[in-house]
């Protein structure tokens, strides 16, 4: 068990006036239980300070940190777990149990791809893009609730759906058999954190 | 593990020169008689970069010679390199000495006194002093420190400093001469028309001075 349904992937280009630690603090706040620590265009050290800020902000709530594609920063910053884009997978996940004691996650893009990320052994699977969304457009076009419905029922490892999710359409991948969502900018853009949060709550059972 | 800190590092670099790879840039140091050969790589995808690492790490391993990830520390692990060495946009000394444990080589760059004193404080092995000397290798916001610069790097800190920079095999001897540890070089030997025999003659004039000196 993951201990957590909804994760929060960081992109600090979409926070507006805010800073991201702010938006990590306040969606921790109201409940959030996982963050992925996922910026590009950042200098190893860049990506350490954020995941030093975003550790200590995610210990005081009791909430799992991800790092996204770097062992290094995820030992240094003692993440829970390292996530693996599907590119890459094979590499990281190999380097990954050789040097983490964390959760290994990976992202998939096709139902293929989920398969392999199990085989693998992979802790849990990120699948998309589920919806269309500007974020996921480099990896395909949307997969659609019924692949989405097809990859939860081929695997034995919970699957996150990702990929233009909002919170009604968190309830759908739930019924679709997803174990959780995991979503960018419906956290970092929320107009109100607070209804968002327990707007997903809600169609989760719970964060 | 107890990999000394030698006196000439040769750091591969595949972005200002295209005819030699990392691997055969090591064997050619290694050949040429590096006792520190330094992989750095910025661009590349991690299962290459890792491909890359295992291979420098058994030639350097075979040979005796000092094996130094640039940067990035789980690769270092991942291949039991000998440590890593660490800018000012990679992770903290403390960090990565943490990660790395007691025994491993922590190279950290420093272009002032002060820099270098918290490096060693931090737990670096060694002190990259500089850019000694203007270089094409990187675009640089400062100006070069020179070889007083160097030297009062070396007075502050009690552990071995490497002078890197635009250091060729012209200004190699009065940078050993000023009782600096050892040399770092870049284009010298990447660039270099042979970079065998242009490794072979800083260590000559290495070995020449450090001999008549001790």
């Amino acid at each position: 068990m993951l201990g957590w349904r909804l994760c929060f992937v960081t992109d600090r280009t979409q926070c507006g006036d805010r800073w991201l630690e702010e938006v990590v603090a306040a969606a921790c706040a109201e409940g959030l239980r996982c963050v992925q620590l996922r910026e590009k265009n950042l200098t190893t050290r860049e990506l350490f300070d954020y995941g030093a800020s975003l550790r200590e902000i995610t210990r005081q709530h009791q909430a799992s940190l991800l790092v996204n594609g770097r062992p290094d920063v995820a030992l240094a910053v003692g993440a829970d777990g390292l996530h693996a884009p599907e590119a890459d997978a094979g590499a990281l996940i190999e380097l990954g149990r050789r040097l983490l004691d964390g959760i290994l996650g990976v992202s998939s893009h096709s139902l293929a791809g989920a398969i392999g990320a199990a085989d693998a052994h992979a802790d849990y699977i990120f699948f998309g893009p589920v919806f269309d969304t500007p974020s996921k457009r480099p990896y395909g076009p949307p997969q659609g609730i019924d692949v989405l419905r097809r990859v939860a029922a081929a695997v034995d490892v919970p699957v996150i759906a990702v990929g233009g999710i909002t919170p009604e359409r968190a309830e759908r991948c739930v019924e679709a058999g997803a174990a959780g969502v995991a979503a960018i900018s419906a956290v970092a853009a929320a107009r109100n954190l607070a209804v968002t949060m327990q707007e997903f709550r809600e169609a989760l059972g719970e964060l | 593990m107890t990999a000394t800190v030698g006196r000439l590092h040769v750091i591969t670099d595949v972005s200002t020169q295209s005819r030699f790879g990392h691997v055969e840039l090591a064997r050619l140091a290694i050949a040429g008689g590096a006792d520190v050969v330094q992989f750095r790589d910025k661009t590349m995808r991690i299962g290459e970069r890792l491909a890359i690492a295992t291979e420098i790490a058994r030639m350097c391993r075979r040979s005796g010679v000092t094996f130094i990830v640039n940067d990035r520390a789980d690769v270092a692990m991942a291949v039991d390199a000998d440590g890593v060495h660490l800018g000012p946009d990679d992770l903290p000394v403390a960090a990565a000495r943490n990660l790395l444990g007691p025994g491993r080589v922590i190279g950290a760059s420093a272009g002032t006194p002060g820099a270098a004193v918290d490096a060693w404080k931090a737990g670096a092995t060694y002190v990259g002093a500089g850019h000694v000397y203007p270089t094409g290798s990187k675009a640089k916001a400062n100006l070069p420190i020179g070889v007083a610069g160097a030297r009062q790097i070396a007075a502050a800190v009690p552990i071995p400093v490497i002078a890197i920079g635009g250091v060729t095999a012209d200004n190699a001897s009065t940078l050993i001469a000023a009782r600096l540890h050892g040399i770092a070089v870049i284009g010298a030997v990447c660039q270099a028309g042979d970079p065998e025999h242009a490794t072979g003659e800083l260590r000559r004039i290495i070995d020449e001075l450090w001999e008549n000196d001790v």
